[in-house]
């Protein structure tokens, strides 16, 4: 059976218009992306936008547009994946708790801090009555929930799926995660061979369906999360058993992240892929256990317009490729929790 | 697509029991793990009692094997799985199957980020990183496959109280779909400040031992602990010759869509969650014997449960008691636990007492049982599960032999 992606909603440090024909994505010299927030007017009324920290507007707002594009008011499954869960009422909630010795606390941000607030605000502001998961683990976090999403439309191919993954970076988030060195000194940017990355944050949801229809962007074709080291050997599995070879995969997303101790073996991984070229995604939506959202969002667009997205591929070619009918997303957190996604055009 | 999905191992631990048959020994004999807090690092130590295992952490590390200084449900999952995986007589390092572990919890390493965070507020270079190193639910889940062998696929789910639960039902549909052979699905949850301050600032903490389906019930007691199943294809059983303890007939997961942690009034995500789990058995509402509820003692839950219970079984509802009463509100871990429970139920024909009621609920047609018996043949028992978020679940084991 087939699936499409047939509404693309995101919020992070990227917007996925474009400009003149091409994709506009700056860099800048930092080592944290923050989400560039939509304005949400249009999308959730004030009185409830008052009270969503950032990680539910950003959920709530990439659900609508996904939904609105996919021309479904209501999906019937929502499956999400988070690694950190709503940081921000978690923080506060923590906070309260140490410096007021447990004395004189109030509900509000440890009712919004349970991992599963935004799957299950998204359900409550639709009335949304279906099946409602949140995946929380780490690298794998949205993966999985694309993998759920697969199972169920095998299940009951009529379903209408709205499947995602979202994270926010918190100013605590950052200093804390890094003390592991996790992210760049602040001189560095992404380009700078050194050690860690850029930090990122952001939503992504995506409403998956095996009908096709004037909104599908793609089709994915499947997704398979990595539990072994020899990763090698798992992309030449996926490929074979989805009847593709090495040489045929021409695009590839590629989740390096700019760290020296993680990219050239990352590289290795995919150097199977000898005729590909490939998207170093990460360079514009930061580094963040869901990154994913990101690459997948570029990947069904890349898709949908159907044209080579010269202007994002490292190695620049002297004749313009001919888009090819394929794109695969190779992601992993910290030279862990690998994954690979295969699209094609619908 | 695989039909049959067998449980063929068990693991539990709570505060009444360090592991499975003693978890089955003091439900049958009524014990309650009710008591004020001795290990919990907190100054509600003389007025929130809580379903504590009084165990500390270095000794619980000795008993799941693992190194100290980690977070304490680490120690849980670890001892719970380990014993459900021995139990099934399977082994990790079996080349030819492909294991999973499943786990749900709702608060990851919070206990030692709860001493980090501290530290960090003075002063941003401070506090030890070992501390807060495990804080992400999954990474929690990690530890425990790492410790246990687990290769093929792991993954958390948090979806609050129904968190184990829909670690069960996720791990039943992987094999259904044979993506895997076998999978050691539950949960596990410890107690910690962040969660008893939470529900406490929530109004729905009693200061006494709970009272689950009790018109004068004043809230929910906090426990803590884990209980894991083993989840296996038909093949698998048949290959091993396994001895199926229970057969998952039949889960479902609803979303209540009502408010972000209270029922709605008339239970409508209880009621979906139940009704479309006894859709998917094929089973009739007469055919199911017992429910081992929620009913974690609090006015809405019960409340709204118990009316869901009515209008879905109608002439029918079956035996119904919580087992909160004894092991407190587990949260990640309930859905795990009370699984485990519900396969001892069928495996022993078991009827647990649900403690300390007194007075029915008026509006419901039911009061729930108040002795332990072995009475009545149980073949069809149903497990929920419903959490903050809406979510709401239900499991539907049977015996092995029907």
């Amino acid at each position: 059976m087939s699936m499409y992606i047939n509404g693309i909603g995101l919020v992070c440090a990227q917007h996925l218009d474009r400009t003149d024909g091409e994709y506009q994505f700056p860099t800048t010299a930092t080592t944290r992306y923050e989400a560039l927030e939509p304005d949400y007017k249009a999308l959730i009324p004030p009185m409830q936008l008052r009270r969503m920290s950032k990680v539910v507007r950003m959920g709530i707002a990439a659900a609508k547009t996904a939904l609105e594009q996919a021309g479904i008011e209501k999906p019937d499954v929502i499956t999400m994946g988070t690694a950190y869960g709503c940081l921000a009422d978690t923080e506060v909630f923590l906070q309260k708790i140490l410096t007021q010795e447990e004395t004189m606390l109030t509900p509000t941000a440890f009712i919004q801090s349970t991992h599963n607030t935004v799957s299950g605000q998204i359900a409550l502001i639709l009335g949304c009555h279906g099946h409602n998961f949140t995946f929380v683990h780490r690298g794998h976090s949205f993966e999985t929930s694309l993998q759920e999403s697969m199972m169920w439309l095998k299940e009951v191919p009529e379903s209408k799926v709205l499947a995602g993954g979202i994270d926010e970076l918190t100013d605590h988030a950052f200093q804390i995660i890094s003390r592991f060195g996790t992210y760049k000194h602040s001189h560095d940017t992404f380009d700078i061979p050194s050690e860690g990355s850029i930090g990122g944050e952001g939503a992504g949801l995506f409403v998956l369906s095996a009908e096709r229809n004037e909104s599908t962007n793609a089709e994915l074709m499947d997704i398979r999360l990595c539990h072994t080291e020899a990763i090698q050997d798992e992309l030449n599995l996926f490929l074979s058993s989805n009847g593709l070879q090495a040489s045929d995969i021409r695009l590839c997303l590629l989740g390096v992240n700019g760290d020296s101790r993680y990219d050239e073996t990352i590289k290795s991984h995919v150097a199977i892929l000898e005729n590909c070229f490939m998207i170093p995604f990460k360079k514009w939506c930061g580094e963040f256990p869901t990154s994913g959202i990101f690459a997948f969002a570029l990947a069904s667009k890349i898709l949908k317009e159907n044209r080579w997205p010269e202007e994002l591929v490292e190695e620049k070619s002297e004749n313009i490729p001919e888009m090819p009918q394929h794109i695969l997303i190779y992601n992993h957190y910290k030279n862990a929790y690998h994954s690979f996604i295969l699209l094609r055009r619908a | 697509m695989n039909k049959e999905v067998w449980v063929c191992g068990l693991g539990a631990i709570s505060s009444i029991g360090l592991n499975a048959e003693d978890n089955f020994r003091s439900l049958s004999q009524g014990h309650s793990g009710v008591s004020y807090p001795e290990f919990l690092h907190t100054i509600h130590k003389q007025d929130l009692p809580v379903c504590e295992i009084k165990q500390t952490n270095e000794s619980l590390a000795a008993l799941s094997g693992m190194k100290i200084d980690l977070p304490r449900t680490v120690y849980l999952s670890a001892i719970a799985a380990t014993e459900a995986l021995q139990h099934s007589g399977l082994s990790a390092h079996d080349e030819t199957l492909r294991f999973g572990f499943i786990s749900g919890n709702t608060l990851g390493g919070m206990d030692t980020t709860e001493f980090f965070y501290n530290e960090f507020l003075q002063d941003v270079r401070q506090g030890r990183l070992k501390d807060v190193v495990h804080h992400e639910c999954g990474s929690v889940t990690d530890l425990v496959a790492k410790h246990i062998g687990i290769r093929h696929f792991v993954t958390t789910l948090s979806t609050a109280c129904s968190s184990s639960a829909n670690a069960i039902l996720h791990g039943s549909r992987m094999i259904r779909h044979g993506l895997l052979d076998v999978v050691i699905a539950g949960g596990a949850d410890a107690l910690c400040r962040f969660t008893l301050n939470g529900f406490n600032t929530l109004m729905i903490l009693d200061s006494e031992p709970c009272k689950p389906f009790d018109e004068n019930r004043k809230g929910l007691n906090l426990g803590e602990g884990a209980g894991y199943v083993v989840l296996v294809s038909d093949a698998v059983r048949q290959k091993y010759q396994l001895t199926a303890l229970a057969k998952v007939s039949g889960y479902a997961n609803a979303n209540d869509a009502f408010h972000q942690t209270a029922s709605s009034p008339e239970g409508k995500g209880n009621y979906m969650a139940m009704e479309q789990a006894l859709h998917m058995s094929g089973l009739r509402t007469e055919d199911i014997n017992y429910i081992n509820a929620h009913g974690t003692g609090t006015a809405n839950n019960d409340s709204s449960e118990g009316l869901a219970i009515d209008r879905l079984f109608g002439d029918h509802v079956p035996l119904v008691s919580s087992t909160k009463g004894h092991t407190g509100h587990t949260l990640g871990a309930c859905g795990g636990l009370e699984a485990v429970y519900c396969c001892f139920s069928l495996m022993h024909d078991a009827v647990y007492p649900n403690l300390r009621h007194q007075n029915k609920i008026q509006e419901h047609s039911f009061s729930p049982v108040r002795v332990f018996s072995r009475d009545h043949p149980i073949h069809h028992v149903m497990s929920n599960s419903f959490g903050f978020g809406g979510n709401c679940t239900s499991l539907i084991f049977s015996k092995a032999n029907h």
